[in-house]
């Protein structure tokens, strides 16, 4: 019996239940575009910072001895990384030494950036220093890398999304299927009470059943009762 | 206290090398002493991107030692040489008069002098890892491992990496790349 009213609570519950799934569905969902975003973007970071890196090892002879043709050569290289906008080799004093722009327009700061990465406007900036041994510093190199457009990162959690309203738009239904039927049960319910307590006062007051209504015939209050619930949408079982 | 001394003596010696190293180099090399003292900066970095083997030093922190024969460089290699270091070598400048076989040193630099000339002094050190410098005229038959050259106004170098080989050393391929002229070992 505990049981069985525990079960009937969960089963008045459930339009909320579903309710909460849903909401709890959308926040996952919303959860999930945010931390993939957040990755993507340290991720992109890390791939900008490790090619600047690169672009300091190889640029420390160029720099040593000054020789600004083999440094242009190599940042020149980052051509083939469609990703990157602009980058610049900076000498001891902060100065340009070697420059490679995407673009004219494109234009790389001058002295030299801090040191460090940053975040804005869809694009990366990542500063690193050339050191020659341990400590001994030559210059600095700037890359800036352009992300992804917006349009197409969200087309990658198109499918996501698509996943959480499907998943909302069948907790909806089940949800409604849940509320209307429990409607009608409730209603049958207090049709029930009623039936029986119509049938406990005819047997009151008549103290038999009414001639014809033995073999299948309608006792006389039966009538009303019976064209109620033929009224009822859900329809009801004949009462015994 | 030897730590910060050792420090403000780094900072002083690339003090000392930055304005080279900020300047034109064809502004230098239209003036002998600045191509000189390029020269001379150009020598203390070669260190760096060279490998002795590891017989030729008697500790891991033994200095690497740079020989001057007959230098013109008065004193800017020293400069550029104090406070620095090739990995955990610190460098080291000795001037002598005469290259000769097995005087320790790594990097020789000759410019002749009255008692050996260039080629004498490049004889005296054959078959032993030692990074032979010069600085000759394109037509010269014999040269060091490294020759400078003089390229647009700016100094350059030509490097002969078979015969590094031949001797032992290590060129990387970083200072390779910058060469004008490199002869395959």
């Amino acid at each position: 019996m505990a049981a069985g009213g525990f079960l009937d609570r969960v089963w008045r519950l459930g339009p909320l239940l579903a309710g909460a799934t849903a909401v709890l569905l959308l926040v996952t969902g919303v959860l999930i575009v945010y931390s993939g975003e957040e990755s993507y973007r340290r991720e992109k970071i890390d791939e900008v910072e490790v090619e600047a890196r690169i672009l300091a090892s190889t640029v420390i002879a160029a720099l040593t001895f000054d020789d600004r043709n083999a440094a242009q050569t190599y940042v020149g290289a980052l051509d083939v990384n469609p990703e990157i906008e602009a980058a610049a080799v900076y000498d001891a004093n902060g100065q340009p030494f070697a420059i490679y722009r995407r673009a004219e327009a494109l234009s790389v700061p001058a002295p030299a950036p801090d040191l460090g990465s940053s975040y804005g406007d869809d694009r990366i900036t990542v500063t690193t220093p050339v050191t020659q041994g341990v400590s001994l510093p030559l210059g600095r190199v700037y890359v800036r890398a352009v992300l992804e457009p917006l349009s197409r990162r969200y087309e990658r959690y198109g499918v996501i999304a698509l996943l959480v309203v499907m998943a909302g738009l069948v907790t909806a239904v089940l949800a409604i299927a849940q509320s209307t039927l429990s409607r009608s049960n409730r209603e049958l319910s207090q049709a029930n009470r009623r039936a029986g307590s119509a049938d406990r006062r005819a047997r009151k007051g008549g103290g038999g059943l009414a001639p014809g209504a033995k073999d299948g015939g309608d006792r006389p209050d039966d009538r009303p009762r019976r064209a109620r619930f033929q009224q009822h949408p859900a329809g009801c079982p004949r009462q015994p | 206290m030897p730590g910060r001394r050792a420090a403000v003596r780094r900072q002083a010696a690339w003090a000392a090398v930055l304005p080279f190293l900020l300047c034109p180099a064809a502004t230098w090399a239209q003036d002998g002493s600045l191509e000189l003292a390029i020269k001379a900066t150009y020598l203390v970095k070669f260190a760096a991107f060279v490998e002795w083997p590891a017989n030729m030093f008697e500790t891991p922190s033994s200095p690497l030692t740079i020989c001057l024969v007959g230098t013109p460089f008065s004193g800017v290699a020293d400069q550029a040489a104090a406070g620095q270091a090739a990995g955990q070598h610190p460098l080291a400048v000795r001037h002598v008069a005469a290259a000769t076989h097995g005087s320790g040193c790594h990097i020789l630099f000759s410019a002749g002098a009255p008692g050996q000339s260039i080629a004498e002094a490049l004889d005296a050190v054959r078959g032993e890892p030692v990074l032979t410098v010069t600085d000759l005229p394109a037509a010269t038959p014999r040269k060091g491992i490294i020759d400078f050259v003089l390229q647009s106004g700016h100094v350059r170098f030509e490097i002969d990496d078979r015969a590094a080989a031949q001797e032992g050393l290590r060129i990387s391929s970083q200072l390779l790349a910058l060469a004008i002229n490199v002869t395959p070992r």
